[in-house]
């Protein structure tokens, strides 16, 4: 029915569009940098997180348990965020709209997870959840956190694959030009996987032990790629690992006349490394600052989300830590990162472009655990 | 204080746009003669389409609301609109109710520059009513750069959902693939013909390299490299000579198959065998 301009108005509609409006940037760090709002004291929710010393901050960034964890008021008191408009002071809160997912606990949930591919938002997948102002009762905004903290560019340029046969080869090169590449900085976590599970109703195999959330899930290779089709991205590539982990001699020239094979991430020549030294001397002490490079046997802590070990382009864990599966397109067989926390650092596995082959079954073949990432190529 | 906050309330001009309009992903059928912030005055007495607001709706498919407005004449003018799918074309409601429509207009003019969606409107006895809206979530996709994320790339950080509607993800999406179709097409002649639709597919999708810059892609798991499989894409610039010429049945070191197998060409298509 046609109507005057002043019967269809609603001005506390505006006013909450405005206070929600005003709200974002702070959602968008609590969401983004979650780990700034845990104090010393941590959190107290066993049943969502844990915050624990071997777990780097990264883990708790874009982390939908702290989300949970934090409106739950166990992060703080009295979660809030308070803005301040027109001279007015106004307290915006997240609410409990959604299921609770029974396994974890009974309590609503302030987020759901979704996986939409077809919709028209060109997200593969994403949290929603609802924010209220207290004092414009009645009113409430749902909105989609994307997961921004997951993964990395890869610039576009020529790469190296591999270790060549001769250190003055050039080897297997190749170039991501006209591509858009993005690779997961961490390991796929035993929490990722769950997310997967819950969206794909497959309750029974969530894994429940909190402490292990933020620990490398260890599927066999036929779940990793069920697990990264799912969310649009695939199994990692051997030669999207060299890339990220073989620093380019001059990163502002994507076309150099020698593409390089480094052997380590941090330094070309692995003589001069503490891998090396290790290789030579059977007495080699490690230090604690090798042991941020690459977790190798011997090392201290198992230390989870650490970004000590970041590559050029914000890859982690490039030598030592897991064994890690990876899809070899150029050598199938070649399709195991070796190279781990399971080995000594004198093992002349430690070493770029350096692979061994797994069947794809984890516990078989006296293999150590193997862990695995994805990769997201965005269509252009 | 809910003294303070009524008159806050009581402040806040009364006109208001559809508040679901703050989760707008962008502006579309912008008329294309009307300039920003000019009365519009002609044709008299018809109805033309301003602009289109679109946003997701509860299923987070597309949504779009056309706004139209019957330029005054003889009578006042009249602002409708209709709410309808993203690709449906507004021209279709020229001549069919609104399902919100305001009357007695006199004069009307808006903008839709800086992400800010203004539309001024003088009514009877000279009132003036303003609709201001920001677009919080105006896709303008990044030039990608050095640690950037996949999600950042490809949308806004934060995307907010129409308000009127409750989530609701029991049926599947409009706009799924499924495993197998084509998601991009792209011609022998490396023409891309359309935009890439591989967003929608179910499991991620895969390419087939052909010497173009960019191959024809297909939803489905990549298994590039094996037997009977496509190739690898391998890049057309790493052996850093712009004038080389690449095609399947010529020089096809675009591509590569894994070792042991070698490429076969299917039309343009590099395959393995």
């Amino acid at each position: 029915m046609a109507q005057k301009f002043q019967d269809k108005l609603i001005p506390s509609e505006k006013l909450f569009t405005q206070v929600i409006t005003s709200a974002l940037p702070e959602v968008l760090k609590l969401w983004e940098q979650g780990d700034r709002f845990i104090g010393k004291e941590g959190t107290k929710c066993p049943l969502e997180i844990d915050f624990e010393k071997k777990v780097g901050r990264s883990y708790y960034q874009c982390q939908p348990h702290l989300w949970q964890c934090y409106w739950q008021g166990s992060v703080m008191q009295n979660p809030l965020i308070k803005i301040d408009i027109f001279g007015q002071t106004f307290h915006v809160e997240a609410k409990a709209s959604f299921p609770a997912i029974s396994a974890y606990s009974e309590e609503s949930r302030f987020y759901q997870m979704i996986n939409r591919p077809g919709s028209g938002i060109n997200l593969n997948y994403g949290y929603v959840v609802e924010l209220i102002v207290r004092e414009i009762p009645g009113l409430s905004q749902s909105m989609i956190l994307a997961d921004t903290c997951r993964d990395t560019y890869l610039p576009q340029r020529i790469y190296a694959y591999g270790k060549p046969k001769q250190r003055t080869d050039e080897g297997f090169i190749w170039d991501n030009f006209d591509r858009h590449l993005f690779l997961d900085k961490f390991y796929v976590t035993h929490q990722q996987v769950n997310e997967w599970r819950v969206l794909t109703g497959a309750l029974d195999k969530l894994t429940l032990d909190r402490k292990l959330w933020p620990e490398p899930s260890l599927l066999n290779l036929e779940d990793q790629i069920k697990y990264c089709a799912f969310f649009g991205k695939r199994v990692l590539e051997a030669k999207l690992f060299d890339a990220a982990t073989m620093s380019p001699s001059d990163t502002k020239n994507p076309m150099p006349e020698k593409v390089l094979h480094p052997q380590t991430p941090w330094q070309r020549d692995l003589s001069k490394s503490f891998l090396g030294m290790a290789r030579i001397n059977p007495d080699y002490q490690l230090s604690p600052l090798d042991c941020q490079l690459a977790q190798v046997q011997g090392c201290a802590q198992n230390k989870f989300f650490t970004t000590d070990s970041a590559t050029w382009m914000g890859f982690n864990y490039g030598l030592g830590y897991y064994p890690e599966s990876l899809i070899n397109e150029v050598e199938p067989s070649k399709n195991l990162k070796l190279s781990s926390k399971f080995l000594p650092a004198s093992s002349e596995w430690h070493e770029l472009g350096v692979r061994s082959n797994w069947k794809g079954q984890q516990g078989i073949d006296d293999l150590p655990p193997i862990a695995f990432r994805c990769y997201e190529e965005v269509s252009l | 204080m809910m003294l303070i906050l009524s008159l806050l309330i009581s402040m806040t001009t009364i006109a208001s746009a559809p508040r679901h309009w703050n989760s707008a992903l962008e502006i579309v059928d912008r008329h294309e003669f009307y300039l920003d912030g000019e009365a519009i005055v002609k044709p008299k007495d018809a109805w033309q389409v301003l602009f289109s607001v679109v946003y997701p709706d509860g299923q987070l498919n597309l949504q779009k609301d056309c706004v139209l407005f019957r330029v005054p004449g003889a009578t006042t003018g009249e602002l409708k609109i209709k709410k309808t799918d993203k690709n449906h074309d507004c021209e279709d409601f020229l001549f069919i109710p609104g399902d919100q429509t305001w009357v007695g207009i006199k004069a009307l003019d808006f903008s839709t520059k800086n992400k800010i969606i203004v539309l001024n409107q003088t009514l009877e006895k000279y009132q003036s009513e303003t609709w201001k809206v920001s677009l919080h979530d105006e896709v303008e996709r990044p030039k990608p750069t050095m640690y950037m994320s996949s999600a950042d790339y490809k949308a806004p950080k934060i995307i907010l959902l129409a308000a009127s509607d409750k989530l609701d993800l029991t049926t599947p999406a409009q706009g799924m693939l499924k495993n197998g179709q084509i998601c991009h097409e792209v011609s022998d002649d490396c023409h891309l013909s359309k935009t890439s639709q591989c967003q929608n597919c179910p499991e991620g999708w895969y390419e087939v390299p052909t010497g173009c810059p960019i191959g024809p892609k297909y939803c489905g798991i990549q298994q590039c490299g094996k037997k009977n499989q496509p190739a690898c894409r391998r890049g057309i610039k790493y052996q850093r000579d712009s004038e080389k010429k690449y095609e399947c049945r010529g020089d096809n070191s675009f591509a590569y198959c894994s070792a042991g197998l070698k490429i076969q060409c299917e039309g343009a298509q590099a395959f393995c065998r």
